[in-house]
């Protein structure tokens, strides 16, 4: 009884949000007249319209395929989200001076009009608990926790000084995912299939693999907001089940089913020819859609197929649920035509309050369970000729602090809390300029000093690359224009080639 | 008393409206009263009045033309239609009145006659006060290019190569300014007192005083009026006018900021090129060729995506093809017969994972424009691949896990145009191949592997 209630409420709550008081005073005015023109105009329409044998209408199918505003400079988007926000002064913010104030105390200044998650009273400031070199020919910095990376430093574009002004996961997630953080508004991958489509008829558009756990803010980041619910992510699993509710029940062979789908939809073309509401259409090519999936999902979720030097360079972990498998898994998603793929690896909150999440030991395992399977992602793409039409893009939902956690007043082990000034991110792929650094941050990795980029601008980058001009690019909702930058965002033309 | 007569002349526009009115009428009764010829006397009425006070529009016309420095090029035609509406409104009031010698002339010669040059008189004049384009201002640009008129582009170029050598208050501000501002804030049409065709007219500012305040755009009147609202009444542009863009903005910000110097260079101020990439020209095509062929039918489209193929234009206002057999793992050399449709139009080319084999390439040669194609997982060998060679805007193949022989690679080195290949896990893998040094063309053979770093 409690989940039939549940989902009343949440019924009731979808609704609520398509009659807002933009609604209420527009049909005031013009309800009543509307709704007797509406009757007359209903008995003019006659007979009910054909339907071409295929289609690529996107009354028919939500996903078919459009093409891009302006020429795209890549096909596909793998963003691989580190929930938890790693630390940018363990992996690509090299600050020596920091290292200088290692254990003192932090000056009060750095401190005043400041709100922490955790922080309470002075903390200490932390050097970085790593070491650098520069790598590559480009001769940038990176982490001795990252010995894969340097093979794949000169291909990315680091962003040193992202800002976000939310500094709690949840929020700070749904801000860098759908542009907003509170609820209700559409995801990345959302607005990305729903400007696109996607080119493989027999997978979804827009795929989320997870490892470690679900993201602090919960499905909502590849949910689809306001937009028709054919856009939200689909989550497919490396573990079980590829897709949940996907296989047949037992004792349902696949001639059967087969059998189940077209009587029912009959029935349905029964209804359209009678009444032309092309929803239905719709609803017969979802059962259609998902009747294929049953095969093709299984089949590109599949990497045991894979030869084993591939699974060797990723360091796959067959038959479980890892973040190597799910980079490996992105790529042959994208070779499938797939249009958006989104890697959450959980686990990246490193405060120091447990051995989890210490700088010296939870992270360092991150570390090492991400950096082969990132630079062997960027690797196989560019020896298949998909690099350059791919954008990778690369980082958390927010930074670190250069100070020393001390939640309670206690000193654990070295770990850092959440900072939204100042953090590092990566793009690499089509149009993005190889090798590029822009963006600075001060002597302690605080606050970025030049070349600082908020979240809106990332998206609005995202969005150019594929064809968009994240300004023309909206939706009507609530009686309005909603875009995924909302009021801002700037491309950030100084990493693009 | 000089001044009566500027004064006069100054009269012009409101005296011109008098024979419109009078003229009109006296024609509309014309023909009302064309059969039953019962009111002459009225309609002689209208023209006495009509000639009238088109002698006094003609009179303070002349004195407006010769006291306020109006160029004769500009003026003539209004001018001398003008005296000509005078004319023929003059003769029709004297054939109405039966004087002997204009009794003959015909008063329906005469009354088509006024009509036309009375209206091309009142254009014309209409086009000294609000400009030549305003009417055609406001149509859209389809509409204008249908009409044969030239569709300027709104937005000026910069050369990404030379921007840096040039001033940046002549060769950006201005320019900016021209497109924007010029129209209403010129010598024959000066809005509030402003001039901003040259350098003075910007530095001595409006009525309101000066609009530039060097080294303080925030106080800067212009840059008040143009991060007004646009509703608001001072906004500038005005809000039926286009608008400014963004990056527009900016730069007309820095220029002021810096001191709105008049001569010096965009390098010798020191400005990033940064500032100006939206006033490059946009490249369009990318790597695919830069030509517009006629758009493709419908029904030559619908006719390649009723076989399976994935069919798009590479963006939406482009007539080149993208197409991809990415939904069709049965597609074969015979089904390929089918690209033949859009051989001018398909750059790019995705027949990879499908069954084709080597007598594709019969097929491939003719796709004229064809700069990307994949043929990836699939069994060519590669016998026959030099067809390809004459496609001159073949940038990139894609043979991963393909077939192709070491014969077939080598054939690969002579085309012309190619810049990258991806051979990737070739099944042919007996011998290896030698690549020279002196080849343009990228090869990418991929195999890179991770060591076991533990350091």
């Amino acid at each position: 009884m409690d989940k039939i209630r549940k989902l009343l409420a949440e019924q009731r709550s979808i609704e609520a949000q398509f009659n807002s008081r933009r609604h209420f005073i527009k049909d005031c005015t013009l309800g009543l007249g509307g709704l007797a023109l509406g009757s007359f105009l209903n008995s003019c329409t006659s007979g009910s319209p054909k339907i071409p044998a295929y289609t690529t209408d996107r009354s028919l199918n939500p996903m078919s395929p459009l093409p891009a505003p302006f020429l795209p400079k890549v096909k596909s988007v793998i963003y691989l989200h580190m929930v938890g926000a790693p630390s940018q002064l363990e992996l690509f913010d090299y600050k020596p001076e920091l290292a200088k104030l290692h254990n003192k105390a932090c000056p009060t200044s750095l401190l005043d009009s400041k709100k922490f998650a955790f922080i309470q009273g002075i903390p200490n400031m932390l050097g970085p608990q790593a070491t650098f070199k520069r790598e590559g020919e480009t001769g940038n910095w990176v982490s001795n926790h990252l010995p894969h990376f340097k093979k794949i430093v000169d291909e990315v574009a680091f962003l040193k000084a992202v800002h976000t002004d939310q500094f709690n996961h949840g929020p700070a997630q749904m801000l860098m995912h759908t542009g907003s953080p509170r609820n209700g508004r559409p995801s990345l991958g959302s607005w990305v299939t729903y400007g696109l489509g996607s080119d493989n008829n027999n997978l979804p558009g827009f795929v989320v693999l997870t490892s470690g756990g679900t993201p602090d803010a919960g499905k909502s980041v590849w949910g689809s907001g306001f937009l028709p619910s054919v856009y939200q992510g689909v989550q497919c699993r490396s573990k079980g089940d590829p897709v949940l509710y996907l296989k047949d029940p037992k004792g349902m062979p696949r001639d059967l089913k087969k059998k189940v789908l077209e009587s029912i939809n009959d029935i349905n073309f029964k209804e359209y020819e009678k009444f032309g509401d092309p929803e239905v259409l719709t609803r017969i090519n979802q059962y259609e859609m998902a009747y294929r999936m049953q095969v093709s999902v299984p089949e590109v979720m599949d990497i045991d197929k894979e030869p084993e030097t591939i699974k060797q360079m990723y360091g796959v972990k067959p038959g479980k649920e890892s973040f190597a498998n799910n980079c490996l898994l992105a790529r042959k998603m994208v070779e499938q035509g797939v249009r958006f793929v989104q890697l959450y690896d959980w686990g990246w909150d490193s405060h120091g309050a447990s051995p989890d999440g210490a700088l010296n030991t939870g992270f360092v395992r991150k570390c090492k369970e991400t950096d082969r399977p990132i630079a062997a992602l960027i690797l196989d793409l560019k020896q298949r000729g998909l690099l350059d039409e791919t954008l990778i893009v690369w980082g958390g939902e927010f930074g670190r602090t250069p100070m020393w956690e001390n939640r309670l007043g206690i000193q654990n082990a070295p770990g850092r809390d959440h900072q939204g000034d100042a953090f590092t991110m990566w793009m690499a792929g089509g149009g993005i300029k190889k090798g590029a650094v822009h963006g600075k941050t001060d002597e302690i990795g605080y606050s970025g000093i030049e070349g600082r980029v908020s979240v809106h601008d990332i998206q609005a980058t995202i969005l150019h690359q594929l064809g968009f001009d994240h300004e023309q690019f909206t939706y009507n909702f609530q009686g309005r224009p909603f875009r995924l930058t909302d009021v801002s965002g700037r491309v950030i033309d100084e990493i693009l080639t | 008393m000089e001044f009566l007569i500027d004064l006069l002349g100054r009269f012009h526009p409101l005296i011109v409206h008098l024979p419109i009115g009078f003229l009109f009428l006296g024609l509309m009764m014309m023909v009302y009263d064309r059969k039953e010829n019962k009111h002459r006397k009225v309609i002689r009425f209208a023209f006495f009045w009509g000639t009238f006070s088109t002698l006094g529009a003609a009179l303070t016309g002349t004195v407006l033309y010769l006291r306020e420095g109006y160029a004769w090029e500009d003026v003539q035609g209004h001018l001398i239609l003008g005296i000509l509406t005078f004319v023929f409104s003059f003769l029709l009031y004297l054939q109405l009145k039966e004087f002997t010698p204009f009794k003959k002339l015909s008063p329906k010669f005469l009354g088509y006659g006024l009509v036309f040059v009375l209206t091309i008189t009142g254009h014309l004049g209409g086009n000294l006060t609000h400009g030549k384009h305003h009417l055609t201002d406001p149509l859209p640009p389809e509409l204008k290019s249908a009409l044969g008129m030239e569709v300027v582009s709104r937005n000026f170029v910069l050369s990404p190569e030379t921007h840096q050598e040039l001033p940046l208050y002549s060769g950006v501000i201005q320019p900016i300014l021209d497109q924007k501002c010029v129209s209403c804030h010129n010598p024959k049409k000066t809005k509030g007192e402003l001039l901003m065709h040259n350098y003075n007219g910007i530095m001595d500012g409006g009525e309101e005083g000066p609009i530039i305040l060097a080294l303080n755009a925030k106080n800067s009147e212009i840059l008040k009026r143009i991060h007004l609202p646009r509703d608001e009444k001072k906004h500038m542009p005005p809000k039926s006018k286009t608008q400014l863009t963004k990056a527009e903005i900016k730069v007309i910000e820095q220029w002021v900021t810096l001191g709105a110097p008049e001569k010096k260079t965009v390098a010798e101020l020191g400005l990033s090129s940064q500032l100006f990439t939206s006033f490059f020209p946009k490249d369009e095509t990318g790597i695919y060729p830069d030509i517009a062929p006629k758009p493709l039918g419908n029904n030559f489209i619908d006719s390649l995506k009723a076989t399976g193929l994935q069919v798009a234009p590479i963006y939406k206002t482009s007539s080149l093809l993208k197409v991809s057999a990415i939904n069709i793992p049965a597609f074969d050399d015979h089904d390929a017969m089918v690209l033949l449709q859009a051989k001018d139009h398909i750059v790019d080319l995705d027949l990879g994972q499908t069954q084709i084999t080597n007598a594709i390439f019969e097929v491939l040669q003719e796709l004229n424009n064809l700069t990307v194609l994949k043929l990836d997982y699939t069994q060519v060998t590669g016998k026959g691949i030099q067809k390809l060679k004459s496609l001159s805007h073949l940038k990139e193949i894609n043979l991963v896990m393909s077939a192709l022989s070491n014969s077939g690679v080598e054939d690969l080195f002579s085309f012309p145009t190619l810049e990258k290949v991806y051979l990737f896990g070739l099944l042919d893998t007996t011998e290896i191949v030698e690549f020279p040094d002196t080849l343009k063309t990228v090869f990418e053979l991929g195999n890179y592997q991770l060591n076991d770093t533990s350091d």
